[in-house]
């Protein structure tokens, strides 16, 4: 009996000890901040169907929010204001890399070793980092380009704090063009002038006037053969025309390094023309190789010769381009020098 | 034999100095025994009417003492029951047994200014005897009661003689930090001690220490540790509530000894103690250190041609025939020594009731284990005490204690100048005036000298007009000073010499004034203790600093001569002047000491609470139930003792200073007309409505008692809330000011205590032992922000770039850092982004050396960008220790006794800073960037006792080292990172104490009546498994930063010897 009331007491004590520990239960939980501090410094996405568009370092999170949040587009909605059901959630296939480009690839299998084919929506954004991601899988046959008001869209933050959506965003693509530098006009997706021109030409004269032909005057038309086989290869294809718009042949820009001009393999001089076969997009994707311009954005090509010029020395005359083509097919590039044909030796 | 004659005279000499003779007086005789047979010494033997005191007895237990025939003799000794003993006529020996009562339930302690005995207290209350502590000499005795008292975690975090570490009771108060970087100092919440009645802030003292100016002694660093008679730590709100203004750390009493004897005592004890260097960081030297740097540029520069160059053109790697560079400086040789120091205390008591007093003299000096710094202490410490009836007394103490201490080049936490030059190349020459290495010789012939002065003079007066009303009014005097003087010559100071000379004086003065009344009725069944006071203390500081450049040369090293045009002086603007006034009154019901209800209240107002609401109301409530005590548990004879108790109360500690209230006004930097003119500082907008910090404590505890006190436990949980702690916080920029202080700060602190103690009974009386085991489980959780935020990142605006995080819910002092995986063993793993086919990269603008690569630190892309930036930090691990706690050991066998003392800390992250920095040496194989920013080139660890990644494949613990050239793009030594988050958890072995006692007659013969001399060993092993030497040697914020002082070691010879 006695010892009986002894536990009583004790487990009554230990009860209300543990009453006192269970104070704790008013305190916060240990989650996630959900601050206001999180806002994107782009709202209004103007990408170019066809190509594509990586938005990095759109956003900007402040002291009071933890990280990793996960992010997710909501609401797309048209310039009506009626929401768009499948066209952002169905997936495309899109090229992805699974190892790293770095333009020492020595043949299409091993370039196309590194990529790998996906499946993603067109806009798309990164889970935990919050860049948007607009794909190049689209077309505007079904996504409206300007100068329709496009789409407007939510995000949608979360982490376990809780939930938040940062609204109004606007999506403006703009229709496409698979070529850089393009002729067509953005918004109305119409050309002035069917062809653009060379970035530069040095020491290069006329045949006929022997002045210097200006880069001007080197008219490039981007031309894609529908017609080829599809048998798997891509190719890019380069000639030029004379100002009577006869073929030059290739060969006697001898002082152009045909091997290095393009990151393409197996070059050939095929009815004057130069032939790589090549894999799409050109560049690549965004680096500095061999083949591109400092910071890797457009793919460039060189042309030279040699020449005696007319106080005797040997000189180098060059043109070049700075180039993207975004879509892929049988692309010629094609140099016709307007006013008249260069003077080769 | 002749010692006993003497001591028979003295006696008969008392007893003739009183004008009343009993009757017949006899001289009685005997032996003071406890329970299992050993002589029980300073058992206080009195007689109980008329009350007088008439001895003590030897360490051998005997007495002799004359007494009236028919006299009621007392026999009383703390932890022991008071037997009482009538002399027989005809009887002169007797032999007297006392039984422990082990809980010491019938001692009595100052709680609340009042003398309470300890079976009717309700709140958390631990005390820790003198002697626990008095045989490890130290400059500070906190950093003695390390594992000493549940609850109470002291981390011995600078070995820099006479200062403290970091102390706390139940958990951290406040989680503000201050600084940046390596320097980043969490605000110091001590618990407040009050010393011999008299509250004393150590966090005031303290918290210049470090970053500017003074010397840093606190006053708690004056009193001699073996003048302590106890130390009693209190703990929850009931317990300090009555002390109310700055009772919210908890608090800490410590109480000084008071003669007791008629026979005056004189009690000597000296030490002599032997410092010793712990264990340093390892370091590489000489050629093996130039050949380092040689293969790592050979294999790790751009081209074969460039690293020719460059090692050509850095003679510190050619020139290795150049007695410059050709050395093997063991640079930490020149920093660290050992030392033999003393210290002599001489402690004189005697009196008896009416009237008794003590003077303690002391005197300390350990000189430190890095060179240029020590610390001396003289004191003197006297108290009396005049109490000529039981209805009148006079305490009246005055203590004078002067300290002197030297920094070096340092301050009182860090020794930056040591941290710096020992973490120097190998190469290069020992310091010496010709070899040009500024740092280390400033570290070595800066001329510090620093004294503290502190003075307090005390007189508490007590009268009692009719029986159980008692008043009492106390008044004290603290008056301390300062001063710095430290020399830099010429030569270590660019050619101009530099005098800095810093004085501050501290005042202080404190009133109590305080009625109580004690009723009891029914034969002390029902008793009511009725008590109020007023306490007030104005105090004010200020400090005034000279920096005084270009003295004539090295002999004039004060400011008689000097460019005026470069010299400073002024006062300080952390100058204050303090006012507190409080109301308290308690009142207490004890029936049968079985239910004890107790309450008080308490009204705060004080100078720095803002005039919008300038009183705190405090209240607390204790309750307690002796279970024990009834009646259907009387018989159960397993358990002794058996209480629980819970209080719950509130403390306020007054925060910020009038400044924060009401503004400062400055100089301006320009002039108007060419007259100076003054306006509004704007760094903090004036706020009217500061509170002071405050503390919501519930406590709840439970003792249990068995088999006659073999095993005794205490288990105590208490939930504590901190609010209105008090913080900055940036407002708009549209505002004038940058800033404003508020006080929407909340943290929690909650946890567990357990005390354990194991006293076996054993056959043989030579023998005896005890065990004593307390841990204590503490949780802080940071429970409110300014703004209602949920979340907050201090941004540490320094190349540590190691930011203070707090989010609700979480533990207060989290890091912010980059996970650390591993390394990559080969370039292909190194992840590569699908959408643009890069590598994984360092942040910043891009650059190809930013690109992971083959012995790269993996560190974890949180948010999958391939960039690591800061939004791929996480909040990880905990700076403050989960589990603290200690055990000890006491045996004794005759004349022999040994005690132990371990501590541990568990549960504790800490951040290696000192081996990131030491790697990063690894980023200058040259030295030429060192030496461009006027330094010298750090030093490199041993790479054989870290598993660094070396070749493609290794699969390494730590990343390349010695990938030079792009070491500073994607710095994988970076202090933020997992990679140097260690486990901070320890075992030490605090100290170890062997002492012998002579035996009495042997010691007699020496004309000394007792006499003991012990060998101590202190700050013995740390069992750990971290990797850097110390990980206690880390700050309040767990950084191992390189510049910390270390903790010696000390082995001590001692004796006390009393006449």
């Amino acid at each position: 009996m006695m010892k009986n009331h002894t536990w009583k007491i004790l487990a009554t004590c230990l009860l209300a000890l543990s009453v006192m520990c269970s104070c704790t239960k008013n305190l916060p939980d240990d989650m996630d901040s959900l601050g206001q501090d999180v806002s994107y410094n782009v709202k209004e996405f103007t990408p170019v169907i066809g190509r594509n568009t990586f938005y990095t370092n759109i956003l900007s999170i402040g002291q009071n929010t933890s990280q990793p949040l996960s992010f997710k587009i909501v609401n797309i909605k048209d310039a009506d204001g009626q929401l768009v059901p499948t066209l952002f959630t169905d997936k495309f296939p899109v090229k992805v890399w699974a190892e790293m480009y770095d333009g020492t690839e020595s043949s299409i299998a091993a370039i196309e070793g590194k990529r790998k084919t996906e499946y993603r929506p067109i806009l798309e954004i990164l889970e935990h980092s919050g860049n948007i991601n607009f794909w190049g899988a689209g077309s505007s046959a079904f996504i409206r380009a300007q100068p329709d008001s496009g789409y407007t869209f939510d995000v949608e933050l979360t982490n376990s704090g809780g939930r938040r959506y940062l609204r109004d965003f606007k999506l403006k693509p703009f229709r496409e063009r698979p070529y850089e530098p393009s002729v067509v006009d953005p918004v109305t997706g119409l050309a002035l002038l069917p062809y653009s021109f060379a970035n530069y030409a040095i020491n290069m004269v006329g045949a006929r006037t022997r002045t210097a032909i200006g880069s001007s005057a080197i008219r490039v038309y981007f031309n894609k053969d529908e017609e080829a086989p599809k048998d798997g290869t891509k190719t890019l294809t380069i000639s030029f025309l004379d100002s009577l718009n006869k073929p030059i042949d290739p060969n006697r820009f001898n002082d152009t390094k045909w091997d290095e001009l393009v990151h393409g393999f197996n070059h050939r001089i095929e009815n004057n023309k130069v032939i790589y076969d090549v894999s799409y997009p050109i560049p690549l994707t965004n680096i500095e190789t061999p083949y591109t311009i400092v910071g890797g954005q457009y793919a460039k090509l060189d042309f030279g010769y040699r020449r005696m010029n007319d106080f005797g020395f040997i000189e180098r005359a060059s043109f070049g381009l700075n180039f993207a083509i975004y879509e892929e097919g049988h692309w010629e590039i094609q140099f016709r020098f307007s006013g008249e044909t260069p003077l080769f030796n | 034999m002749k010692l006993k004659i003497v001591f028979c005279i003295l006696v008969f000499l008392g007893l003739f100095g009183y004008p009343i003779v009993q009757g017949q007086t006899m001289l009685v005789k005997g032996t003071v025994k406890a329970g299992d047979n050993t002589p029980l010494a300073n058992v206080t033997v009195s007689l109980e009417s008329p009350k007088r005191d008439l001895g003590k007895t030897g360490d051998d237990g005997r007495f002799v003492v004359s007494a009236p025939t028919n006299g009621v003799l007392l026999f009383k000794l703390q932890g022991y029951g008071t037997v009482k003993q009538t002399v027989a006529a005809g009887k002169a020996t007797y032999e007297i047994q006392m039984t422990s009562t082990f809980q010491e339930l019938e001692e009595t302690v100052v709680v609340g200014y009042q003398q309470r005995k300890r079976e009717t207290l309700t709140g958390s209350v631990v005390t820790i005897s003198g002697k626990d502590i008095q045989d490890i000499p130290a400059g500070n005795f906190v950093e003695l009661l390390q594992g000493k008292v549940a609850g109470l975690n002291i981390q011995n975090n600078t070995g820099s003689p006479g200062m403290r570490g970091t102390m706390a009771i139940r958990g951290i108060s406040n989680i503000n930090v201050s600084g940046s970087g390596d320097n980043s100092f969490l605000t110091p919440t001590s618990p407040l001690f009050v010393i011999d009645g008299v509250p004393v802030d150590d966090n005031t003292g303290y918290e210049y220490g470090f970053q500017t100016a003074g010397p840093g002694i606190s006053p708690i660093s004056m009193i001699p540790p073996e003048d302590i008679q106890d130390i009693t730590v209190l703990k929850d709100a009931q317990a300090t509530a009555l002390y109310g203004s700055r009772g919210a750390y908890g608090v800490i009493l410590v109480t000084t000894k008071r003669g007791n004897s008629k026979v005056p005592i004189i009690q000597y004890t000296g030490q002599m103690f032997f410092n010793a260097v712990p264990s340093l960081r390892q370091t590489i030297g000489g050629k093996q250190e130039r050949w380092m740097r040689i293969d790592q540029i050979m294999q790790y520069d751009t081209t074969f041609a460039a690293a020719i160059r460059r090692i050509n053109d850095n003679p510190i790697l050619a020139d290795s025939l150049n007695p410059y560079f050709n050395n093997s400086t063991d640079w930490q040789s020149y920093f660290y020594r050992n030392t033999i120091n003393h210290s002599h205390n001489l402690n004189v008591s005697g009196g008896d009731v009416a009237f008794n007093y003590k003077v303690n003299m002391g005197y300390f000096d350990e000189r430190g284990i890095i060179e240029n710094t020590g610390f001396k202490r003289y004191t003197i410490q006297s108290n009396m005490q005049y109490m000529p009836n039981d209805r009148f007394r006079l305490l009246a103490n005055v203590n004078t204690n002067m300290a002197k201490n030297s920094l070096g080049s340092g301050n009182a936490m860090m020794q930056t100048g040591v941290g710096e030059s020992v973490n120097t190349s190998s190469l290069f020459p020992a310091p010496s005036i010709y070899s040009g290495s500024m740092g280390a010789l400033s570290a070595l012939r800066v001329l510090d000298d620093n004294k503290t002065g502190n003075f307090v003079s005390q007189v508490e007066l007590q009268y009692e007009p009719f029986p159980g009303l008692r008043a009492t009014s106390t008044v004290n005097f603290n008056y301390s000073s300062a001063t710095k003087d430290r020399f830099t010559p010429e030569l270590l100071n660019g050619n101009s010499s530099e005098v800095y000379s810093y004085n501050e004086r501290r005042n202080k003065l404190y009133n109590r004034n305080m009625l109580s009344y004690v009723k009891s009725w029914m034969d002390g069944k029902h008793t009511v203790n009725v008590y109020g006071f007023s306490e007030m203390e104005m105090s004010d500081f200020r400090s005034d600093l000279n920096r005084v450049f270009g003295t004539a040369n090295d002999q004039f090293t004060t400011g008689i001569s000097y460019n005026t045009r470069l010299s400073l002086g002024g006062t300080l603007n952390n100058l204050t002047n303090f006012r507190s006034i409080a109301y308290a009154g308690s009142v207490s019901y004890n029936y049968d000491s079985k239910y004890i209800v107790e309450g008080t209240y308490r009204i705060d107002g004080t100078s720095t609470t803002g005039g919008a609401s300038p009183w705190s109301y405090n209240p607390s409530v204790g309750l307690r139930w002796n279970f024990k005590r009834e009646s259907f548990l009387e018989d159960v004879s397993w358990l002794d003792v058996g209480f629980v108790r819970g209080t719950y109360g509130r403390n306020i500690t007054p925060t910020g200073s009038l400044s924060d209230l009401y503004g400062w006004y400055r100089i301006d930097p320009q002039t108007y007309n060419n007259r100076p003119t003054t306006s509004l500082d704007l760094t903090n907008a004036p706020n009217i409505d500061l509170m002071p910090q405050s503390s919501t404590q519930w406590s709840g505890g439970l003792d249990l008692g068995f088999f006659d006190s073999m095993f005794y436990l205490t288990y105590e949980t208490y939930y504590r809330q901190v609010d209105q702690i008090l913080r900055s916080k940036a407002i708009a920029n549209h505002n004038a000011f940058a800033n404003v202080l508020t006080n929407e700060t909340s943290l929690v602190n909650y946890g567990h205590e357990f005390i354990l103690s194991y006293r076996p009974k054993i056959g043989n009386p030579d023998w005896k032992f005890t065990f004593s085991a307390n841990g204590a489980i503490n949780r802080d959780v940071t429970a409110s922000l300014p703004d209602g935020v949920r979340q907050l990142l201090q941004a540490d605006n320094s190349g540590y770039d190691l930011p203070q995080f707090y989010r609700l819910g979480r533990n207060t002092m989290t890091f912010v850092l980059y996970n650390y995986e591993g390394v990559f063993m080969s370039d292909d793993e190194v992840p590569v982004n699908p959408l643009t086919g890069l590598r994984y990269r360092a942040g910043g603008t891009l650059s190809e050396g930013r690109f992971f690569r083959a012995g790269d630190p993996k560190f974890t892309d949180m948010n999958g960008d391939y960039i690591l930036d800061e939004n791929d930090l996480v909040y990880v691990g905990n700076s403050q220790p989960m589990i603290t706690g200690g055990f000890n050991t006491f045996a004794q066998y005759k004349n022999w006794s040994l005690t132990t003392q371990f501590s541990f800390t568990l549960k504790r992250d800490i951040l290696n800073t000192a081996l990131a920095d030491r790697f990063r040496n690894y980023s200058d194989p040259t030295g030429a960037n060192a030496i461009g920013n006027g330094n010298n080139p750090g030093a490199y660890v041993p790479l054989d006792a870290y598993n660094v990644w070396r070749q493609q494949g290794d699969n390494a613990d730590y990343p390349n080292v010695s990938d030079f050239t792009r070491l500073s793009l994607y710095n994988p030594y970076r202090y933020n990172s997992t990679m140097f988050l260690e486990d901070g958890s320890y075992l030490k072995f605090n100290s170890a104490t062997l002492s012998y006692n002579f035996d009495r007659k042997w010691s007699q013969r020496l004309g000394v009546s007792s006499a003991r001399v012990y060998v101590t060993a202190f700050n013995i092993y740390n069992f750990n498994r971290y990797s850097g030497p110390d990980p206690e040697l880390v700050t309040a914020v767990g950084r191992d930063a390189s510049s910390g002082y270390p903790n010696k070691r000390s082995y001590t010879f001692g004796m006390n010897i009393q006449f």
